[in-house]
């Protein structure tokens, strides 16, 4: 795979039957507690590996922290961290570590995948389902962290969220066909999706009603937490997208919103889709549609609770 | 505007405070002018500074005094959030764009009235009509209820369910209505499609009574797009109603 299609890892076949996956993501501490940013962190550098429908194997610690800092709180980064890996079934084989003002997180990922069944973001076909596996706003909820505005409830469920494998939805989407796959981060919902409509030159369709959102994330908008990524992400855009005019401002900042760690976009067959949803419940939402390219790359639309 | 910003800049000021917030010392025709200066300082700082200078000059000014509050910010991003915020507060907001530099001036004071979760009520001393300042006021002074429950009291689910009926009855016909009606946890079920409690509810809303259902729970009980009465509220909003009224009674 190269780097022109901006896939989220490198892929590098070996044989008939094994291509190795190859990724690397890091970050600073987007919550304030140390074991938490470990498993954030951990699920996030997996994440990579999923979206391109492989198996992660190895992986190694990549850390900075400051010689000045309890060193408790590094244990509490790197338990956060192997306590993930292992869940994910990945033997954490070393790592570096350096000194640095902020302290900052992450691996480098290798995984497996059969080369007949890697996903890539280039593979949507008019007519597929959209499906996507966590809910937005995580970019906005942590904003509203840091400025002690989110509600606890909305914040437990935010690092849950963001701590979670990637791994089901993976295996899932890969055994039911789909035929492309991105997990959402720092571009959010439509910039990551942007790029997969050009890349298979088709017209994406998100449906706004459809679309699960952390609840209070609105709220939160309102009162103008809403990280710089997001206005970056818009500008990015641009005129890529067509939004209906029932959607207000407010709303297609949510779209925009940088996420951490969220959920993979999965392009598949209308049957896979309604079968994903039934084996992932309150974890898989069909959220819109590939259509054939129409001139504009995204469309944003409400449907007013039908279909 | 009177003279508080002129084309140069902003006013001087004449005291700082440690939290890098200018006061304004003259009252002129156009209020006060406070200006805080959050230059320099990242997202989300320049909009927490914001809302709690906005808080400290509602309480520090008259409810009638108009004033205006100028946040200086360095990047579009901040302009856009502090005006997002203070827009959805009810406050009547521009952005002025000066070099490097962004002014956002945001003032109470001229025209529409505030809304119900705002942070202070918006009287005009400019434009007195009598009926709006009395509005503003009783809205201020008034009673808040807490309604957390469908039911009233603890036992017999069916006796709760009425007793709920007949208070609410009651309290529609009441010569001095609440203020507000914030509905938590299952009271949103009072609030929302399904509720054994419209008739009441209608007269109540209709008595100008604010209704305020919490977001949390109509989200947690699958009642979102379901509600019919009122508007939703986030925790922020009902604290800040509770706090600001003068009496609350939990049911």
């Amino acid at each position: 795979m190269g780097a022109d299609t901006s896939d989220d890892a490198a892929v590098y076949r070996i044989d008939q039957d094994t291509a190795l996956i190859l990724t690397v993501d890091f970050f600073t501490p987007i919550v304030d507690e140390p074991y938490d940013f470990g498993r954030i962190a951990a699920a996030n550098a997996l994440s990579d590996v999923y979206a391109m429908g492989g198996e992660p194997v190895l992986a190694l610690n990549i850390l900075t922290f400051p010689s000045c800092m309890d060193a408790a709180v590094l244990g509490e980064i790197l338990k956060g961290g192997s306590d993930k890996m292992k869940e994910a079934g990945v033997y954490i084989v070393g790592g570096h570590t350096v000194d640095d003002v902020e302290p900052k997180y992450g691996f480098t990922v290798l995984g497996f995948v059969h080369p007949d069944r890697v996903l890539t973001n280039s593979g949507i076909l008019p007519g597929d389902l959209l499906v996507l596996t966590k809910p937005l706003g995580t970019g906005i909820a942590t904003t509203a962290l840091k400025a002690r505005m989110c509600d606890p409830m909305l914040k437990d469920r935010v690092v849950e969220s963001m701590a979670a494998l990637n791994d089901v939805a993976s295996k899932t989407a890969s055994r039911l066909g789909a035929h492309a796959s991105t997990d959402i981060t720092g571009f959010g919902l439509l910039g990551h999706s942007l790029k997969m409509a050009e890349l298979a030159h088709v017209t994406l369709e998100f449906w706004l009603d459809k679309l699960p959102v952390f609840g209070g994330v609105l709220d939160l908008v309102k009162e103008g937490l809403i990280p710089g990524g997001a206005y970056r992400n818009k500008e990015y855009v641009g005129e890529n997208v067509c939004f209906g005019t029932d959607i207000s401002d407010d709303e297609k900042m949510i779209l925009f919103d940088p996420q951490t760690s969220g959920g993979l976009l999965v392009a598949i067959p209308p049957a896979g889709a309604e079968e994903m949803v039934k084996l992932l419940p309150g974890n898989a939402w069909i959220v819109g549609r590939a259509l054939p390219y129409d001139g504009t790359p995204l469309r944003c639309v409400r449907l007013h609770g039908d279909s | 505007m009177g003279g508080s910003i002129d084309g140069s800049g902003i006013t001087r000021a004449d005291r700082q405070n440690s939290e890098g917030v200018l006061m304004g010392g003259s009252i002129d025709g156009s209020g006060i002018t406070k200006v805080v200066d959050a230059r320099g300082l990242a997202c989300p700082i320049p909009v927490v500074k914001t809302k709690k200078a906005l808080e400290e000059v509602s309480l520090e000014v008259s409810e009638k005094s108009p004033f205006t509050l100028v946040t200086l910010v360095d990047n579009d991003m901040a302009a856009q959030n502090v005006s997002r915020m203070a827009q959805n507060s009810g406050y009547e907001v521009s952005v002025e764009k000066d070099g490097a530099a962004y002014r956002v001036i945001i003032k109470k004071g001229s025209e529409e009235a505030s809304p119900a979760l705002a942070p202070g009520p918006s009287v005009s001393l400019e434009a007195p009509e009598v009926g709006e300042t009395r509005k503003a006021e009783t809205h201020k002074a008034g009673t808040v209820f807490v309604i957390s429950s469908d039911t009233l009291g603890t036992g017999e689910e069916e006796l709760g369910t009425a007793l709920m009926s007949s208070f609410l009855f009651a309290l529609s016909n009441a010569d001095n209505p609440p203020s507000t009606l914030i509905f938590i946890n299952r009271g949103v079920y009072i609030t929302t499609k399904g509720t054994r409690h419209e008739e009441a509810l209608k007269t109540l809303s209709s008595k100008g009574v604010n209704v305020i259902s919490c977001g949390t729970c109509l989200d947690y009980y699958h009642l979102k797009d379901l509600l019919i009465f009122g508007v939703v509220g986030n925790m922020y909003g009902i604290v800040e109603e509770i706090l600001s009224a003068q009496k609350v009674i939990w049911i």
